[in-house]
This record gives C-alpha cells, sequence and structure tokens, in this order.
C-alpha cells in the first residue's frame, strides 16, 4: 500500500512545476484520498496490491493532474504578471507626468558601472531563472536527484 | 457525454456541491458520483485543481480538520462562492433551457 501511495507520489513530484509550498499540500492531499481509495478497495476485497494499482487508476494519470495543476499554476502566474506590468505601466506614467520639467538629469548611483550592473542582473538572472526550471532546485526538487542517478547509471564504473 | 465537456463545468458543479455544506476531496468526488445518479465518473483527482482554483478566486476556503484521528483539508463556500454558485446556476437554466428549446424542435 505504501509503495503505490509513494510511486504514485514521486511521479506526481517529478512532473509538478508549483512551489514547495503547494507542493506539500498537493501531496498532503493526494496522499489522503489514495489512503482511502485503497482502504475502499480492500473492503471491497482486493489485496494491497492490487487495491493500490486500483485507486491510482480511480484517481487519474499522475501526469495529467501535474499538468492540470501546472496550467492554472502558469495561467495564475501570466495573470498577476499582466496585473503587475499594467500597474508599473500606469505608475511610471504617473511618476512622468508628476516629475517637474526643470530637474536635474538623474545620474547613476553608486557609479556608473555598479547600476549598469545590476540593472543587468536585474534582467538576466530572473531570464536565467525562468527558461530553466532545473537551476531552481526549490522549484523542482525531484530533477536534481534523478539526474544524479542517471549520471550514475550511465558512468563507465556506474551500477 | 465526454469528459472534457463536464470538466468545463466542474467548477460549477464543485460550488453547487459544496453549497449543502463543507466536504474534502474524497466525500466530494462521493457526492458528485451520488448526487448524478452515477453519470460523472470522473478521475477523482481532477477535483484538486478545480478546488485549488476556486480557492485562489475566493470563491471556497479550506482548513484542516482532524476527525477520527485522521488529518483532512475540508473546504467550503466563502460568501462570494456562494453568490457565484447562483451566478452560475441562473446561467445554466438559461444555457438549459435553450438547448432544450432547439432539441424539441428537430
Amino acid at each position: 500500500m505504501r509503495n503505490a501511495v509513494t510511486g504514485y507520489l514521486s511521479e506526481l513530484d517529478t512532473a509538478l512545476r508549483v512551489g514547495a509550498w503547494r507542493r506539500r499540500r498537493i501531496r498532503a492531499e493526494v496522499s489522503d484520498h489514495l489512503a482511502e481509495l485503497i482502504a475502499d478497495e480492500q473492503e471491497k476485497g482486493a489485496d494491497p496490491a492490487l487495491a493500490g494499482q486500483r485507486a491510482a487508476e480511480r484517481f487519474g494519470a499522475p501526469a495529467e493532474l501535474a499538468a492540470e495543476f501546472n496550467a492554472d499554476i502558469a495561467r495564475h502566474g501570466m495573470n498577476r504578471a499582466s496585473w503587475a506590468l499594467a500597474g508599473c505601466g500606469a505608475a511610471a506614467f504617473a511618476a512622468a507626468g508628476f516629475s517637474p520639467h526643470a530637474a536635474e538629469i538623474a545620474r547613476p548611483w553608486p557609479s556608473a558601472w555598479v547600476f549598469t550592473l545590476v540593472t543587468q542582473l536585474w534582467v538576466q538572472v530572473p531570464v536565467a531563472c525562468g527558461s530553466s526550471p532545473c537551476s531552481s532546485p526549490p522549484s523542482r526538487p525531484g530533477c536534481v536527484g534523478r539526474r544524479w542517478a542517471d549520471a550514475r547509471r550511465f558512468s563507465p564504473g556506474g551500477a | 457525454m465526454n469528459q472534457d465537456a463536464v470538466r468545463g463545468h466542474l467548477d460549477g458543479l464543485v460550488l453547487a456541491v459544496l453549497a449543502s455544506g463543507p466536504a474534502h476531496g474524497y466525500a466530494l468526488i462521493d457526492l458528485l458520483r451520488e448526487r448524478s445518479g452515477g453519470f460523472f465518473e470522473l478521475p477523482e483527482g481532477s477535483v484538486y485543481p478545480a478546488l485549488h482554483r476556486l480557492e485562489r478566486a475566493g470563491l471556497v476556503e479550506s482548513g484542516w480538520s482532524a476527525d477520527a484521528g485522521r488529518r483532512r483539508r475540508v473546504y467550503e463556500l466563502t460568501v462570494k462562492g456562494r453568490r457565484a454558485m447562483t451566478d452560475r446556476h441562473r446561467e445554466w437554466r438559461s444555457f438549459a433551457a435553450a438547448m432544450d428549446a432547439i432539441w424539441q424542435g428537430v
């Protein structure tokens, strides 16, 4: 029974692209529901292995479930990003409107190169993190471990 | 009925089931099956993305409860959720009446 649940959760974990807090919550809910389904199947007379298999079938494929969660989270993220962008645009527009026309030209602080470096990193770091989910272990912890296991398996001295 | 067609109405169905009282995921899917006379046979996991979506929209709220020594996440409608449920019900009735009117002409 435990194997069926952990196997299901591990597949789900690998496919989920959500933050650590939501991942923990999804795992807890799925694990509770699977345990109830397994108990229900066992009451109907299935042995533990068959009960685990039937419970997973009733619950639905982990990849499909993860895809639904991922799509929802992505839609929500896009929604929030567009609101944030609209807010920033409005704030910039308002600031431009209220700024004194005879003000001095802004000078980079504390120096030109520090200002350039910080603004460059500000853009490049989120782009790099966003483009490669594997470069951000907290968002997908299973990935790092699996890569390591694959590397061991395919190395000449690996098992 | 196609499963995808049911999925399109899942949020409304979840709101309708929760209108009768708070429930956890397992009970909710059971109620959906029971109240539809066994017509809605969805993969049981599909109810969770819907619940999380509704919670983000502020239509349901959830909390952990412990009954019979077991921790479960229980969902219930918010005031906004109850209003949304009433609106969706009204929309559905208009839609169903329009569909009926068309089918009756066949």
